[in-house]
């Protein structure tokens, strides 16, 4: 531990962070020198912010060099989130070491201290398409399983979330806190939302049809609707 | 900022009155960091003019890193354990997990939300009359009244004094401290009124 930084911050470098391995060489071969493995781990929030600024940087670049275009680039939202994409797949995923004897036995896989690809910009002009939404589909697969048990979404939390929703309907106060929100809490939420829209429709179907029943003296279908 | 608009519900005006009584308002938060569970975490209120700052200082580099930065800075400022800050600088936090930084903001926002109104961003007439109910209550009349006397008589008018009561500089104090200074004076008031 060091003086330069706090007892927390110290904790925190202490942590290790797990990389998980994958087999890809299906998907990565480059130049007749195949990729077999390659390691991810979750970025942290530094890593987040700075593959922000660099894509920031980037499409400013761009557009800066497309001449008639640079306008329509400067406006371009994919440029940007493709950006994001590449610069955050950089920073996560790693170089593993992998055991000569068996290099399909993730178990014996090492992580290294070097990133799986040259730089960013490397990715950009080597990877294609699909190679990248393969890299992307692998690295939620390690957000999800970081963050399980992380958040979970409770019923209190649901209630104070459409509570605030509700209430702010016309504001951008809901845009700002749900956009914190990783796609699979939000869809655990929007379910939430679901269940509860289904059980207030079934209650008042209830309420309707008991308030009917005393409304014609129907004393058969008052007690069958009731739960007592 | 939602967290600071109303005075909490769940929190009956007496200890709401004895929270923001102290001298630098803390809340203890159950919340711990994955990885450093072993440091306790407690909030500490800011003046209104060092939030100010931290949001103006965030207004400069990428836009869409504003909310980032001003997460980072408040919590570098106000989370402390024991008697040092928890955090030396806001890059510090950049080592947690990103969704670690959020709960841990929400944890902290609503933390706030309980020690920390401030006339920027709270309902202060709300927040005035749930401390003077507080004020009533006999366990803290013996404090309102300590707090409500704290004024300079000059001639046909009476100067607020509240940083007496706190052994401060005015300038140390904070909103909740005008707040509360006004929701004590007002009990006082009526009550040696209606003697």
């Amino acid at each position: 531990m060091t003086d330069d930084i706090s007892p927390v911050a110290a904790a925190l470098a202490a942590r290790g962070r797990k990389v998980y391995p994958f087999i890809v060489n299906e998907f990565f071969d480059l130049g007749n020198k195949a990729i077999f493995a390659i390691g991810f781990r979750a970025a942290v929030k530094a890593e987040d912010d700075a593959a922000i600024i660099e894509a920031h940087r980037y499409a400013h670049e761009v557009a800066r060099s497309a001449g008639d275009a640079a306008e329509a680039a400067r406006k371009d939202v994919d440029l940007l989130t493709d950006a994001k994409t590449i610069e955050a797949l950089w920073r996560v995923c790693r170089r593993v070491d992998l055991d000569p004897k068996d290099p399909t036995d993730l178990d014996k896989a090492k992580e290294t201290i070097y990133p799986a690809f040259a730089t960013p910009g490397w990715m950009r002009k080597t990877l294609t398409t699909d190679q990248i939404a393969v890299l992307l589909n692998l690295y939620i697969e390690v957000k999800r399983k970081e963050s399980r048990g992380r958040r979970e979404v409770t019923d209190e939390h649901v209630e104070k979330l459409a509570t605030v929703c509700q209430a702010h309907a016309g504001d951008d106060i809901p845009e700002a806190i749900l956009a914190d929100y990783p796609r699979e809490i939000l869809t655990a939420v929007v379910i939430q939302f679901a269940l509860k829209l289904a059980d207030a429709r079934a209650s008042v179907e209830v309420l309707l049809a008991q308030s009917e029943a005393i409304a014609t003296g129907d004393a058969a279908a008052q007690s069958v609707s009731s739960p007592e | 900022m939602l967290a600071f608009e109303q005075p909490p519900g769940d929190l009956p005006p007496a200890r709401l009155f004895r929270a923001l009584l102290q001298r630098r308002p803390e809340r203890t938060l159950a919340y711990r960091i994955p990885s450093a569970e072993d440091f306790a975490l407690r909030v500490r209120a800011l003046r209104a003019a060092e939030i100010g700052l931290l949001l103006d200082a965030a207004d400069e580099g990428v836009e869409e890193l504003r909310g980032s930065r001003v997460s980072t800075a408040l919590l570098a400022r106000v989370l402390w354990t024991g008697d040092a800050p928890t955090f030396r600088s806001a890059d510090e936090l950049g080592g947690m997990d990103g969704d670690d930084v959020g709960q841990l903001w929400s944890e902290a926002l609503q933390a706030l939300g309980r020690i920390c109104p401030t006339y920027a961003l709270s309902d202060s007439t709300a927040w005035v009359r749930a401390l003077e109910a507080g004020a009533r209550e006999p366990s803290n009349l013996h404090d309102a009244f300590v707090l409500a006397l704290c004024v300079d008589h000059g001639t046909g008018a009476v100067t607020p004094r509240p940083d007496r009561y706190w052994g401060c500089s005015p300038a140390e104090l904070l909103d909740g401290h005008w707040m509360i200074w006004r929701a004590a004076r007002a009990v006082y008031l009526a009550a040696t009124k209606t003697q």
